[in-house]
C-alpha cells in the first residue's frame, strides 16, 4: 500500500486530523452548560431577607433539658439571667447538674436548698455594691408533670430568698 | 456570565452591554445564608413570672382591691373566687370542661367577666385585682396551671402566686 494513494495521502490525513480537532472542539463546546443564575440569586436574596427578619440578637440564656416539653403561653416575658432549675420525671437539676431524684427532694429538699443557698452567697460576694438579692430563679418543668410537684417545689424556694420564680414556657416575646 | 442589555433597538446604534459578575455576589449571599442559618433561634422561649411570698411577708396591696383565687378540684375543673380585700367572697364560679382546650376557653371568658364586673379594663389598669392565687391539684398537669396563669396575665393580672401543695392560706 502506498502513502500517496487516494485513501491514505498526506492531504487526506491532514484533513482527517483537522476534522478530528474540530470534532473535539465541538464536543467541548457542547459540554458547556448554561446556568440561569437569576432565579438562584432571587432565591438566595429571599432566604437572606427571611433569615435576617428572624434573626435574634439576644443570647440564649438557658438550655431546654432532654425529655422536657415546655408548656406554652402567649404572655411569656424575656428570660432573665438566673439559676436554672429543671424538673423532670427522673430528677431535679440545678444548672444542668443533677441534685437528686424528684420524689426524694420533695420529701427532703435540704440538698437543693443548700445548693441554692451557695449560689445566693456567691451572688452576694460577686455583687458587693448591691444590698438586696433579687431572688430570681428560672424553673423549667415537663408540661405533663403533676402541678402539685411544681407547687411544692415552689413552696420551698422562698426559704432561700428565691421569691421571684420565672416559669420557662414556649412562646412569648 | 450575566449581562444587562441596555441597547435601544434602533439601527446604527452601538449596543451597550454591561457585564455584571455574579460570582462574588453569590458567594456573599451563600456566606450570609450559612451564618444566619447557624445562628438562627427556632424555638421561642419565654417566662411567666410568679411571686412567692416569704414567711409572714405580705404583698403590699391597695386598700380597695380584689383577689382572684383559682382552686383546682380535679383535671379541667376549677373554682374561681373573686375575693374582696377584707376576705369576703364577691363572686364564685365553677368551671367544668371536657378537655384542656375547652377549660382554657371557659377560664379566659370567666376572667374577662370578672374584670368587667369590677369596672372593666379601666379599673384593672388601676390595679383593681391586685393579686391572684392558684391552688393546684395532683390530677392537674403543670401545663394546665401555666395556661391559667397565661389567662390571668392576658387580663393584666400579673401578681400571681401559687399555694404550695398541702399548704393552708
Amino acid at each position: 500500500m502506498s502513502l500517496m494513494t487516494a485513501t491514505l495521502g498526506p492531504k487526506t490525513f491532514t484533513r482527517h486530523l483537522v476534522q478530528r480537532e474540530r470534532a473535539k472542539a465541538s464536543r467541548k463546546k457542547l459540554m458547556v452548560a448554561s446556568l440561569s443564575l437569576t432565579s438562584m440569586v432571587d432565591m438566595f436574596s429571599l432566604l437572606v431577607i427571611f433569615l435576617l427578619q428572624t434573626f435574634s440578637t439576644s443570647p440564649e440564656l438557658l438550655v431546654v433539658s432532654k425529655g422536657v416539653t415546655l408548656p406554652s403561653a402567649s404572655t411569656g416575658l424575656e428570660i432573665k439571667d438566673a439559676p436554672l432549675l429543671s424538673v423532670t420525671t427522673e430528677g431535679i437539676y440545678l444548672d444542668q447538674k443533677l441534685v437528686g431524684k424528684t420524689d426524694e427532694l420533695l420529701r427532703d429538699p435540704t440538698p437543693l436548698m443548700e445548693k441554692l443557698g451557695d449560689l445566693r452567697d456567691q451572688w452576694l460576694k460577686t455583687h458587693p455594691d448591691q444590698t438586696k438579692f433579687p431572688g430570681e430563679v428560672n424553673l423549667q418543668a415537663h408540661r405533663d408533670l403533676p402541678s402539685t410537684t411544681i407547687s411544692r417545689l415552689m413552696g420551698f424556694l422562698p426559704s432561700q430568698h428565691y421569691g421571684s420564680i420565672q416559669l420557662v414556657v414556649m412562646g412569648g416575646k | 456570565m450575566a449581562s444587562v442589555n441596555t441597547a435601544p433597538s434602533g439601527k446604527g446604534k452601538k449596543s451597550l452591554d454591561a457585564e455584571l459578575n455574579l460570582v462574588p455576589f453569590i458567594d456573599l449571599l451563600s456566606m450570609c445564608i450559612c451564618f444566619l442559618l447557624m445562628t438562627a433561634v427556632w424555638i421561642q422561649v419565654g417566662a411567666v413570672q410568679v411571686k412567692q411570698s416569704h414567711g409572714t411577708e405580705a404583698a403590699a396591696t391597695p386598700a380597695k382591691s380584689y383577689e382572684i383565687e383559682v382552686k383546682f378540684t380535679q383535671k379541667d375543673t376549677a373554682e374561681v373566687l373573686l375575693k374582696r380585700s377584707n376576705g369576703g367572697v364577691q363572686k364564685k364560679t365553677l368551671i367544668t370542661a371536657k378537655d384542656e382546650a375547652d377549660f382554657q376557653t371557659k377560664f379566659n371568658q370567666n376572667v374577662v367577666d370578672i374584670v368587667n364586673s369590677i369596672g372593666g379594663e379601666k379599673a384593672q389598669a388601676q390595679g383593681a385585682i391586685a393579686t391572684s392565687m392558684i391552688n393546684s391539684h395532683p390530677a392537674v398537669p403543670y401545663g394546665e396551671m401555666v395556661a391559667v396563669m397565661d389567662g390571668l396575665r392576658r387580663n393584666k393580672i400579673t401578681n400571681i402566686g401559687v399555694v404550695p401543695a398541702g399548704g393552708v392560706r
